[in-house]
């Protein structure tokens, strides 16, 4: 989520298979995002990025209310109605290295905030 | 004491020099449904294909005629969960595999049932379309099954199954096809099946149905965006081309889509009437209310019931929010609607409302449903034909809406052509086609499912004397 100020969130969302302890399966997940963070991403991860968002940014300017909710936005909070213009260029520029600082700075698990929805003992539903 | 005067007098203020005049509104220039290039390959295969510039996502739907009726009685879901394990392993690839081809090049693959047919979609941006087509064509007709994907979605249908039943919205609606639809036809159960169909589901049952079903005759592919510089036929050609049926299935062509003839199925001996499904405690209350309603082949045409769907139950100005939203506060919105299918279709009525006023919401819905029976005014007619036919250069700019709406028409018999001649159709109807197209079907016959707390409600809603009410726990 860009916020346009203070800390803006990211978040994992885990569906946790029957049979799996939630809290196992928390600290697998953390452990992956420490792993993330010293390693960075790979070459294919960083390929498929670029061209998840291309598709997925093009296909959100394809539709006229959703390319005037984008224009709208980064007028109203940018400054700069032409950002939709510019924004896969800016992304191409991202470098594995800056990937990784960033996973480093703000994707550590210590940052975390946990919300669980658990099924309670004897729950049938 | 100058203050106010300052404010109130408009030329005390400097204009902005950038303000624009407000422009004047016309009525909105002609507009019409794309035009289709179509071909066929030599498989059988239809191609349709859209040119929309400055689409720069192709949307790429493929769609095969499989009634679900194909489905073995004791596998229903079948075909759903095969739609959801196409992409999971292929003959060349594993699941891991095959899903990072689909990463690095954008790829979004999809693929669902309905009770037509199987549609695959997919979009991608215009520079990586062979590779997507590539991929499209190794899970549709190479998918492997492998075990432990099958076992794995058998698992998260079962789930779901749970889930759906824990949503008073999803739970009506099961009871709902399980009440108005005569237990002999399919679709008075689930598309995705039970948890006893789906629980016996194994890779060699999917092995068989794919081979049995999923062949290109009779199947469509449709392709719309900015086609520049493509040629599309020849890509589907290189795609899909050498794509045949299973050894067993040669015979003719269409023999697949022929298999199961396209029939309206039969409404339950039983299906006028109320069922209560008892939840205590229960904050709000849940309706789903229905009888028979067109296809859209209909005599006269679908287009007044379009507008119909939108005055009656569309918006939160039509006839039903008008009084149980906007003047009752009973409920945050409920719809009206006609649904079709292959043959026949259904109007339902849909939503929920604060359950103290469940009683009173419920006798006012069918009140309003039947007295509707009497007409509607000109005005309502123009609101609903224009809102319809003027929100439809909107709703369908996008490749996806136009591949999607050729795709799911292709599984009917039916083109785009459609609706085009709908579009048209629109501009003429009016207020006495709207009155003799809902006279034709809303005849008061009802099958109305309630999900509530049948401990306060259920004595009132007897009351209402509006048909035989059981309730059963939820």
């Amino acid at each position: 989520m860009g916020f346009v100020d203070g800390v803006s969130l990211g978040f994992v969302l885990v569906d946790v298979a029957e049979g799996f302890r939630p809290d196992a399966v928390e600290e697998a997940v953390c452990e992956e995002l420490v792993r993330f963070a010293e390693q960075g991403p790979t070459d294919i991860e960083m390929e498929s990025a670029m061209a998840q968002t291309e598709r997925s940014w093009l296909s959100s300017l394809a539709s006229q209310e959703e390319r005037a909710d984008h224009i709208c936005h980064f007028a109203t909070l940018q400054g700069d109605s032409g950002y939709i213009n510019t924004y896969l260029d800016r992304l191409a520029e991202v470098t594995p290295a800056q990937v990784q600082q960033a996973a480093a700075r703000w994707l550590m698990p210590r940052s975390r905030a946990v919300v669980a929805y658990l099924k309670q003992d004897g729950d049938t539903q | 004491m100058t203050a106010p005067d300052s404010v109130t007098a408009p030329d005390s203020v400097t204009e902005p020099e950038s303000v624009l005049e407000r422009p004047e509104v016309s009525p909105p220039e002609p507009w019409a449904f794309p035009d289709a290039e179509r071909s066929e390959l030599a498989n059988w295969l239809s191609v349709v294909s859209y040119d929309i510039p400055g689409q720069y996502v192709i949307s790429v739907c493929l769609a095969v005629p499989m009634p679900l009726e194909l489905e073995p009685r004791d596998r229903e879901g079948i075909a759903t969960i095969m739609a959801r394990t196409l992409d999971e392993g292929t003959a060349l690839h594993t699941a891991e595999e095959f899903a990072e081809l689909l990463e690095r090049k954008g790829i979004a693959l999809g693929a669902g049932v309905g009770d037509a047919g199987l549609v695959v979609d997919l979009d991608v941006s215009k520079r990586h379309l062979s590779e997507a087509l590539d991929l499209l064509s190794q899970a549709v007709r190479e998918p492997a099954f492998p075990a432990n994907e099958v076992s794995r979605h058998v698992k998260t249908r079962l789930a779901e199954i749970d889930q759906e039943r824990a949503v008073p919205g999803q739970r009506a609606a099961i009871e709902f096809i399980a009440t108005y639809f005569d237990a002999g036809e399919r679709a008075s159960r689930p598309t995705a099946g039970t948890k006893a169909t789906v629980s016996a589901i194994t890779p060699q049952d999917l092995v068989a149905f794919h081979a049995a079903n999923v062949a290109p005759s009779g199947a469509t592919v449709v392709v719309a965006g900015d086609l520049s510089d493509l040629d599309i036929v020849s890509e589907i050609e290189q795609a899909l081309g050498s794509w045949s049926a299973a050894a067993a299935q040669v015979v003719e062509p269409r023999a697949a889509a022929q298999v199961v003839e396209p029939h309206e199925a039969a409404r339950a001996p039983d299906a006028e009437r109320v069922v209560f499904l008892d939840r205590p405690g229960s904050v709000q209350t849940e309706f789903y209310i229905g009888c028979p309603g067109p296809d859209h082949g209909v005599d006269g045409g679908w287009a007044p019931y379009q507008v119909l769907g939108f005055v009656v139950g569309g918006s939160p100005n039509a006839r039903v929010d008008a009084v149980l939203r906007e003047d009752k506060g009973f409920t945050y919105g409920i719809r009206s609607g006609f649904r079709t299918r292959r043959r026949g279709g259904m109007f339902l009525t849909s939503g929920s409302v604060r359950a103290d006023s469940t009683v009173e919401a419920l006798g006012l819905l069918l009140d309003i449903l039947d007295t509707a029976r009497e007409g509607f005014t000109q005005e309502e007619t123009k609101a609903g034909a224009d809102f319809i036919g003027r929100t439809a250069p909107g709703r369908y700019a996008t490749a996806d809406t136009v591949a999607e709406e050729a795709a799911g028409l292709s599984l009917e018999g039916l083109t785009t052509d459609f609706t085009t001649a709908n579009l048209q159709a629109l501009l003429e109807v009016d207020a006495a086609a709207l009155a003799s197209a809902y006279n034709r079907y809303v005849t008061g016959a009802w099958t109305v499912v309630i999900v509530g707390d049948a401990s306060l409600y259920a004595e009132g809603v007897r009351g209402l004397n509006r048909g035989k009410v059981t309730v059963i726990p939820a």
